[in-house]
């Protein structure tokens, strides 16, 4: 069974359409990153997940059920980061754990909680005294409470440092392996590629592609880097390797030739090409298309 | 009782507030200083009178920290984000509105708790023993009427648009309903319905007037309290409606039974006024339930 499916969604506001027509399925145990520019609608999906929001059309079930209708059974699965939230000032970290899994009936304990996140040092002050990302970190933990079979998270690593990033990975991958769905929004792409077995790009309202990333990278048709070290760097060298089909373009500095290819396998005729136009290769690199530039590709000129 | 986690932490949030310990300090300032009064006041009502000092506090303070501590409870949270968490929890838009107003009331009634056994082991040195039945019953009346108020403010909250919708509207109805009510705009809209002007000195013999009179919330509170205090049928405060009945003294107070002889319709009977702030409490909350389960909230 799916942990999440999303048919014809469609959320219009007076003047505006934030989502539309949108459909997708989310597989149990999977993690899914929903990506987008800011105002794509990703964060407007995801507070009609929750119920936050109406739709204006379209049926989700999660976990089996409506996000309506059974609310109290969704939200007991469900952990929420969300985004742009606002923690209460007055309470500790402590109170808000309480407060989650008083809520949730959970068996928790808010020191174990917020030792997974980091923040065991600062359970008993105030969360108005805690910085962006300590906040960020208490909200990941208040998700956690529960053991939920399904973590929504919206725009997790906003307002974190490295570390904090790190450690919200590194939860993921925890959760994952614990047989937990992730769903989460973000615009940290770097971040994305890490983590996620598959990327749905969400673009004015509208899923623009949807795959595993190496698919979207190969749909995208952006091109890898080879970059080869070579002795005895000629020109010949340089145009017997941009005659090649696969190559759309080269450039050479020193005794380095970086050649880009249409896809991974074309390194090999590089490589072959070099050696019958007298080069030897000292040593080559490759550098995939980040998600980043995937990203571009899709939305750049749309 | 999905709710009470959440009025758990309403509760929590709202205690660590300055601004309710500096309300307790003005209640308590204010009903030390409301004891005594006029010499009529201590011979109607003995050491009762400790208990009639809490009256207009209770109406005029503590409905103004209801409305200062309800009218941002649900808007507020929408402005902030921190909805989010509230209304990610398992649990219903009703069980969100029903947490606040239970947790806001229990945070609002210790400050109020602590002034009435404060204030009235203070008032015993000065005045002697007081009933304890009839300060428990006017405790509890108090606490209802805090609650009352609280149901109007969140209510309010849960409609409104913006924090200045909801102050706009919350400070409106404190200022019409409950500050000026009493002794100015009751008659006003009596005015205006009738054609009749009211001389509260000399009231008409008009179920529609004394009617309208306790139609809000401290009008009920003072008919609930002035009838535990055993002082009379009336909507006004216990000094003015004390005063009334003695034979050299007028005031603007209206007492049904020194207008209508025993005559007056049930529509008058004091008990309805529990009736009353039963409407105030769940009218509001039916319409803003509505306004709210439909709402988007972020």
């Amino acid at each position: 069974m799916p942990a999440l499916t999303i048919s014809d969604l469609t959320k219009r506001y007076e003047t505006e359409t934030a989502v539309e027509d949108l459909s997708l399925e989310i597989e149990t145990g999977e993690v899914y990153g929903f990506l987008g520019p800011n105002g794509a609608g990703k964060s407007t999906t995801i507070n009609i997940l929750m119920d936050y929001v109406r739709p204006t059309t379209g049926d989700i079930q999660i976990l089996g059920y409506d996000p309506h209708d059974d609310l109290v059974d969704v939200h007991q699965r469900v952990g929420i980061l969300p985004d742009r939230f606002s923690v209460y000032g007055r309470l500790t970290g402590r109170q808000h754990l309480e407060y989650i899994i008083d809520s949730k009936g959970a068996a928790d304990t808010p020191e174990k909680l917020l030792a997974r996140v980091g923040l065991e040092g600062a359970i008993d002050q105030q969360a108005g005294e805690y910085s962006r990302g300590m906040q960020q970190r208490l909200a990941l933990a208040m998700a956690l409470v529960g053991s939920p079979e399904l973590l929504i998270l919206d725009e997790p690593f906003t307002g974190l440092d490295p570390h904090g990033a790190r450690a919200i990975r590194d939860l993921v991958n925890e959760e994952n392996e614990r047989g937990v769905t992730i769903f989460f929004s973000s615009h940290v792409l770097g971040q994305v590629e890490m983590i996620c077995d598959r990327i749905g790009i969400l673009h004015d309202g509208h899923l623009i592609s949807e795959g595993r990333i190496d698919e979207l990278r190969s749909d995208a048709g952006v091109e890898a880097t080879v970059s080869f070290v070579v002795s005895d760097l000629s020109k010949r060298l340089v145009d017997a390797v941009d005659s090649l089909d696969s190559v759309t373009g080269t450039t050479t500095a020193d005794n380095r030739i970086d050649v880009q290819v249409r896809d991974d396998t074309a390194r090999i005729d590089v490589l072959a090409t070099i050696e019958s136009a007298g080069g030897t290769v000292e040593t080559f690199s490759v550098r995939e298309p980040s998600v980043e530039e995937i990203f571009t590709a899709y939305t750049g000129d749309r | 009782m999905r709710w009470y986690p959440l009025a758990r932490k309403e509760f929590s949030d709202l205690s660590r507030s300055k601004g309710l310990r500096l309300f307790g300090l003005v209640l308590i300032i204010s009903s030390y200083f409301s004891i005594g009064g006029p010499a009529y006041v201590a011979d109607a009502l003995g050491p009762n009178q400790i208990i009639a000092a809490f009256q207009t506090p209770v109406t005029l303070f503590a409905g103004f920290a209801a409305i200062l501590v309800s009218y941002r409870s649900v808007i507020g949270e929408c402005e902030s984000g921190s909805i989010k968490f509230v209304s990610g929890m398992p649990q219903r838009r009703y069980e969100i509105l029903t947490g606040k107003i239970v947790g806001r009331t229990a945070a609002l009634c210790v400050p109020l708790l602590v002034t009435f056994v404060f204030v009235s082991l203070l008032g015993v040195i000065q005045h002697g023993i007081f009933s304890l039945s009839q300060f428990v019953l006017f405790s509890l009346l108090s606490i209802l009427y805090v609650f009352t108020i609280i149901c109007v403010g969140t209510a309010i909250s849960a409609v409104a648009n913006t924090s200045l919708q909801a102050a706009t509207a919350s400070f409106g109805y404190y200022i019409l309903f409950i500050l000026g009510w009493i002794d100015l705009l009751s008659y006003q809209v009596f005015s205006a319905i009738t054609g009749t002007p009211v001389n509260p000195l000399e009231p008409p013999a008009s179920e529609l007037l004394f009617s309208i009179h306790r139609a809000t919330p401290i009008g009920a509170y003072n008919v609930l309290t002035n009838s535990v205090l055993d002082v009379g049928n009336s909507a006004s405060w216990v000094t003015g409606v004390i005063a009334d009945q003695l034979p050299n003294i007028t005031s603007n107070a209206l007492v049904v039974g020194l207008v209508f002889d025993g005559s007056q319709s049930a529509i008058l009977a004091t008990p309805l006024a529990l009736g009353i702030l039963a409407l105030w409490i769940s009218v509001p909350l039916l319409v803003s339930g509505y306004v709210f389960q439909r709402a988007d909230l972020a």
